[in-house]
């Protein structure tokens, strides 16, 4: 359901699964605790993911305020065409940023202001 | 005896001795008479002087008898009787007197005086000829008969008369005076009985009276009467009024005896048996007697004069006036004189002994202590028994010391008291409130006036004291003053403002409260005063006013500046400091201008209209004001009136700032509870109109009145070609008429299920499930369609009831519970079978649908003549059809279209309605509405109205060619989230067997997320908890739109208002249904049938004005 890489001190979390919908948002969720610590910058990749749902954005939502309340820091990166159509109509950019690639995502952890 | 007769010797009367008569000498006879035994004259012989004088002739061969007028003896009778007479005879004045020649002449030639000695005769001048008296004295000759010896005795019966008058009369006063000198009053009644016997017998009276004053001022009643039992015979009258007596009064203002009072002519000419009704006076009124001559009968008065007026008058009734001399009437006047004085003495020392036995009663009997102190002897002259009673000390003490009333002073108040003599010497008279200490112990306050008494020669004589005990009113007025301590404190302490004024408009009063809502120093906005005083100077006010009732000591009111009109500042009293006694309000406070300073507008409308007020001296309850700050006051003006005198006004001021918050709250509430009945009436109410109808457009409107509205209408779709229209208006408005519209919808679906259930074949579904929805799926792939897009014109299949079965039954659901709650509903439930092209309609007294037919120009209206729902159980509905048309116009509207009125009152009624469709017939539903709208908006020229205005259009079209319109795919999942994935791919796999793409991806995408997010939310929340539960789509695809219908078995879906959730704040729970209504066109939340819910979502393809971006 999840791979999980670290660069640069940002631990990448990258869902193996094709869609994040009210149906597994849930299990989602759990698996991605497990990887979370105060004060994590976390880049979410979700290039898998070809559905999304409000449930599974409630989701990332979580993880953002959960890490942005500790200190830390979500970024996404690569969302397919449909899941940037749902950013956009929740206005999702303005809260998280997104990213076109990983290389962009981890260059803007690298200058934190407040590192 | 004085009156006696004379007696008359006779020689058959032994009894009575013959007195010689004096004077009888026959030598000296003037006149002879030779009488023969029977008593008839038989010669005359007269004295040379009187020879030619008298009658000779006429009185030989008479009876002497009837020569001297007395009674005729029977013939025969040889009675010689010869008493002595004395007679009196008028005759001839004689040659010396120079009268008439003829002497004697007729009539009583020779006239008998009264028999009366001292009463008769005089020489009266007043007659005709010159009466001289004659006694004749009898001389009876042995043979019988005799000889009348006459003398003429004129001169010496005057003297004698005279004499003996002044001797009888002198008599008279001194008997009268000395009854009437006795103090017995009966003595007094005895010389008045005296006098009138005395003096009646002298007048040769019938009667005599005394009168008196009586009842009335000019009415005199007789008080004694002479003689005594007088019965009979001719009487004076029981009562004399001035007014029938004309004469009267000026005799008794005149003082003077008067006799000349004939008696009145009617009197006479009666004669006294029946004189008295019938004369206008009731005098002399009583029959029997011999009857007075009216020419000399009358009544003698004699005044009664002591002072300047008559106390009274004796009268005597008298037969011959003439005979009265009036030489006597002096002494009669000198005698009524010395009877007035005594009744008038009587009289006023019975009034003396009364008066001074009332006064006593009158001092005994006061409240007050009154005295008379001697100053210069300083001795009591007089106190009343009171003054025991006050002090409580003997009348020995009192008299003994007369200073004791200032002795007995309260030690406290002796001071106030002790120059008490002095002070009233000084200045004549003063006056003392002070306490006093009873031996008892008990205490006393007194209020006591003194002033001086002077004599006639200016010298202080007395002085008068009076004491009252004024314990009491003291008293009460010390109970007086604690309730109006009380009553004022009352006032300070309650919560309203309370400003009191006088009839001046003086400010009498005003509270602690009244200070605090205006006090001057938190209106900082006030400009302080300037000198010069142009704007409106703040008026500080003490923020206590004592009590109004100051007695001690001088009040020491604030100086009250007066500048100019302006309102005066108090001085020296900050607000809020509670200012101790003696800040009084300046009662030349400009209240009103105070009050009017604060408001936070009008304050030239407020003083205007209290001026009005006052000038009214109406009461005027329950004004609110808006004052500066946002407080709001509510003011009470009251004029206030005593026994219905006008005494001032009182104001009153209550802060009602919190409950007007309060109610503002309310207000808020109530308006939000409007709002939230109105989407109730919006989604429970009000259908939307079926999509995907094959052969029919339909359009509906509701234009809401801004209240909730009984207006109803839903559509119940049993297949594309089959829907059916419910339009109803419940009688009444707001929340309940909502309810019952709510009710009535509901009973209509219970209807459809029950019977669905029990009557009809049930079908491969439920009425409303798409097995009986002939979809034309291009493909033919979708999961369980059907092809049905050539197959014959169906009827809505057996498992569809009837309306009119529906209707009733409905009716029986709902009419008991209508006719409970007084409520009715009309409605009109039509159902459209688009195949069989027939419309079949229940009419339940709703307004009649209009069925216009462009073909032939036609309009029908569709009627029934049922009643409405709620106003008979017994009502059974029937129903009515017609056969439809393409381009047929179908509108069904409620009773806010035909009755929306104009201003001048005229109603848009059918014939607008009529006339507006033909003119509109070319449009679609939805754009006919909209001008048809315009129409009523330009004819009542408002857009709003006072009723719900709803309409529904259906326009019968050309049925859609198979292929060429809607297509339709099923699928059914069980209600599981895990179904979300493959319930997405049905979308897009029925998408792409399409036979070309009718949505982009990105729209194709947008639609699935929807899908998605609804089915979730159904699984969630619509099917909550039911594992067994299944959910079925149907994907319809059309020219320009895809449209995803999700169906479940469960309560409609009531979407929450969604606005944009905000992210960071973690409330997402809006976000699916947000995201629904951004992902799609339309979105529909309904119910198919009385099981089946429905959430339908439409995605257009790119038409540019309806479809928005992705």
């Amino acid at each position: 359901m999840l791979t999980v890489e670290t660069a640069d001190r940002v631990t990448i979390l990258a869902p193996t699964i094709d869609r994040l919908d009210a149906a597994n948002a849930a299990a989602f969720r759990l698996q991605v605790d497990a990887h979370l610590a105060l004060g994590s910058r976390v880049l979410l990749d979700l290039e898998k993911i070809q559905f999304l749902d409000s449930t599974g954005l409630g989701v990332i939502l979580g993880i953002f305020r959960q890490l942005k309340g500790s200190g830390g820091e979500l970024r996404l990166c690569r969302p397919g065409p449909h899941v940037q159509t749902l950013f956009r109509m929740v206005r999702l950019g303005s809260k998280i940023p997104v990213h076109a690639d990983r290389t962009e995502a981890l260059a803007a952890f690298a200058a934190p202001p407040a590192a | 005896m004085l009156g006696d007769s004379f007696p008359f010797p006779s020689p058959r009367d032994d009894s009575e001795p013959v007195t010689s008569p004096p004077e009888t000498d026959p030598v000296a006879a003037d006149l002879l008479w030779q009488v023969d035994a029977t008593g008839v004259v038989r010669g005359v012989q007269v004295a040379a002087r009187w020879q030619g004088r008298l009658p000779q002739a006429a009185w030989v061969g008479r009876h002497w008898a009837e020569i001297v007028g007395e009674v005729t003896p029977a013939p025969g009778e040889k009675t010689p009787v010869f008493p002595v007479r004395r007679l009196a005879l008028v005759v001839d004045p004689g040659p010396e007197a120079g009268g008439a020649a003829d002497g004697l002449t007729e009539g009583p030639a020779l006239r008998l005086s009264a028999p009366d000695w001292p009463g008769t005769g005089s020489a009266a001048g007043a007659e005709a000829g010159d009466r001289r008296w004659f006694e004749l004295i009898p001389v009876p000759l042995p043979e019988g008969g005799g000889v009348l010896v006459g003398r003429d005795v004129t001169e010496t019966r005057t003297l004698r008369l005279a004499q003996e008058r002044r001797r009888w009369f002198d008599e008279l006063i001194a008997a009268v005076s000395a009854a009437a000198g006795g103090q017995d009053p009966a003595s007094l009644d005895a010389a008045v009985d005296l006098l009138l016997e005395r003096v009646g017998a002298f007048l040769g009276a019938m009667e005599g009276a005394l009168y008196q004053p009586g009842g009335t001022e000019t009415a005199y009643e007789r008080v004694r009467t002479w003689p005594a039992g007088a019965a009979g015979g001719w009487q004076l009258p029981e009562t004399v009024a001035a007014d029938d007596f004309p004469w009267l009064a000026p005799i008794l203002r005149e003082g003077r005896p008067a006799r000349a009072f004939p008696l009145p002519a009617t009197l006479a000419a009666s004669g006294p048996g029946t004189a008295g009704p019938a004369g206008p006076v009731p005098v002399l009124s009583r029959g029997g007697g011999a009857p007075p001559t009216p020419s000399v009968a009358g009544w003698l008065l004699v005044p009664l004069v002591a002072g300047p007026t008559a106390s009274g008058f004796l009268a005597f009734l008298v037969a011959d006036l003439s005979a009265t001399p009036v030489g006597d009437l002096d002494s009669l006047r000198i005698l009524g004189d010395l009877l007035a004085g005594a009744l008038e003495r009587r009289q006023l020392e019975a009034y003396r002994a009364q008066s001074q036995e009332r006064l006593n009663g009158i001092l005994n009997s006061l409240e007050d202590a009154v005295w008379a102190i001697d100053p210069q002897r300083s001795t009591l002259l007089f106190v009343n028994p009171v003054a025991e009673r006050i002090l409580g000390r003997s009348m020995v003490e009192l008299l003994a010391n007369p200073g004791l009333w200032f002795e007995v002073a309260h030690p406290d108040d002796r001071p106030l008291v002790a120059r008490w003599r002095e002070e009233v010497e000084e200045a004549g008279q003063a006056e003392f409130q002070y306490r006093i200490l009873r031996p008892d112990g008990e205490r006393r306050w007194l209020f006591v006036r003194l002033w001086m008494a002077f004599s006639v020669s200016g010298a202080p004589d007395r002085i008068d004291g009076i004491a009252t005990d004024i314990t009491t009113r003291v008293e009460a007025e010390e109970r007086l003053r604690a309730q109006q301590n009380l009553l004022t404190n009352l006032i300070e302490n309650l919560q309203s403002g309370i400003l009191v004024t006088d009839g001046q408009r003086r400010l009498k009063h005003l509270n602690r409260q009244f200070s605090r809502l205006f006090r001057a120093s938190e209106g900082a906005a006030c400009p302080p005063a300037t000198a010069g005083g142009a704007a409106a100077a703040p008026v500080a006010i003490p923020a206590t006013i004592p009590a109004a009732s100051q007695d001690e000591g001088p009040t020491s009111g604030p100086e009250t500046p007066s500048a100019a009109g302006q309102p005066a500042p108090v001085a020296g009293h900050e607000a809020g400091s509670e200012a101790g006694p003696g800040a009084e309000p300046p009662a030349d406070l400009d209240w009103g201008s105070l009050v009017a300073q604060r408001l936070a507008f009008g304050q030239d409308e407020f003083l205007a209209h209290l001026e009005e007020l006052m000038g009214a001296r109406r009461p005027e309850i329950g004004r609110e004001l808006e004052l500066r700050g946002g407080q709001t006051l509510e003011q009470d003006f009251i004029p206030l009136f005593v026994d219905d005198v006008f005494q001032g006004h009182v104001w009153q001021f209550r802060d009602i700032t919190p409950r007007k918050e309060a109610a503002r709250a309310l207000q808020a509430a109530r308006q939000k509870e409007v709002e939230i009945a109105g989407k109730i009436q919006q989604t429970l109410l009000i259908g939307q109109p079926p999509e995907g109808l094959r052969g029919a457009q339909v359009a509906s409107m509701t234009i809401p009145s801004g209240g909730v509205d009984g207006d109803f209408y839903d559509f119940l779709l049993h297949s594309p070609t089959c829907f059916d229209l419910v339009i109803g208006d419940v009688m009444g408005k707001g929340i309940p008429a909502a309810l019952i519209g709510a009710a009535a919808k509901s009973a209509f679906l219970r209807a459809l299920a029950r019977l669905a259930r029990d009557g009809a074949t049930p079908g491969p579904g439920s009425p409303a499930t798409a097995g009986r929805v002939e979809p034309a799926p291009s493909g033919g792939k979708a999961a369980a369609g059907t092809d049905a897009a050539g197959s014959a014109a169906a009827p809505p299949g057996p498992g569809v009831p009837a309306p009119a079965a529906l209707t009733n039954l409905a009716h029986r659901y709902l009419t008991r519970q209508l006719i409970h709650l007084q409520r009715f509903l009309t409605l009109c439930f039509a159902r459209f079978d688009l195949e069989a092209r027939r419309l079949t309609f229940v009419d339940a007294g709703h307004t009649k649908a209009l069925h216009f037919h462009p073909a032939t120009g036609r309009c029908d209206w569709l009627a029934a003549d049922n009643s409405p729902l709620g106003f008979d159980e017994d009502e059974v509905y029937a129903e009515g059809e017609a056969a439809l048309q393409e381009g047929d116009i179908l509108v069904f509207y409620s009773d806010g279209l035909t009755e929306a009125a104009n201003p001048a009152g005229d109603l848009f009624e059918t014939e607008r309605l009529e006339q507006a469709i033909r003119d509109l017939q070319g449009l679609p539903p939805d754009h006919l509405l909209e001008a048809l709208h315009q129409r009523v908006v330009d004819f009542t020229g408002s857009r709003t109205f006072d009723d719900d205005l709803t309409v529904v259009v259906v326009r019968i079209a050309q049925e859609t060619p198979a292929g060429s319109g809607s297509s339709c795919a099923e699928a059914e999942f069980a209600a599981d989230l895990g179904n979300l994935a493959p319930l997405r791919e049905f979308i897009q796999v029925t998408h792409d067997r399409a036979a070309r793409e009718i949505l982009d991806p990105d729209r194709l995408a947008a639609l699935i997320l929807a899908a998605s997010e609804g089915a979730a939310n159904i699984v969630l929340h619509g099917l909550a908890g039911r594992a067994e539960a299944r959910l079925r789509i149907q994907v319809w695809t059309f020219e320009d739109r895809l449209e995803v219908w999700l169906l479940y078995d469960g309560p409609e879906f009531t979407p929450p208002v969604v606005s944009e959730p905000d992210l960071t704040q973690g409330r997402e729970g809006g976000l699916g249904l947000y995201i629904i209504r951004e992902a799609v066109d339309e979105v529909v939340y309904d119910r198919l049938d009385a099981r089946t819910a429905r959430l339908a979502l439409i995605k257009f393809a790119a038409t540019p004005g309806r479809a928005k971006e992705p």
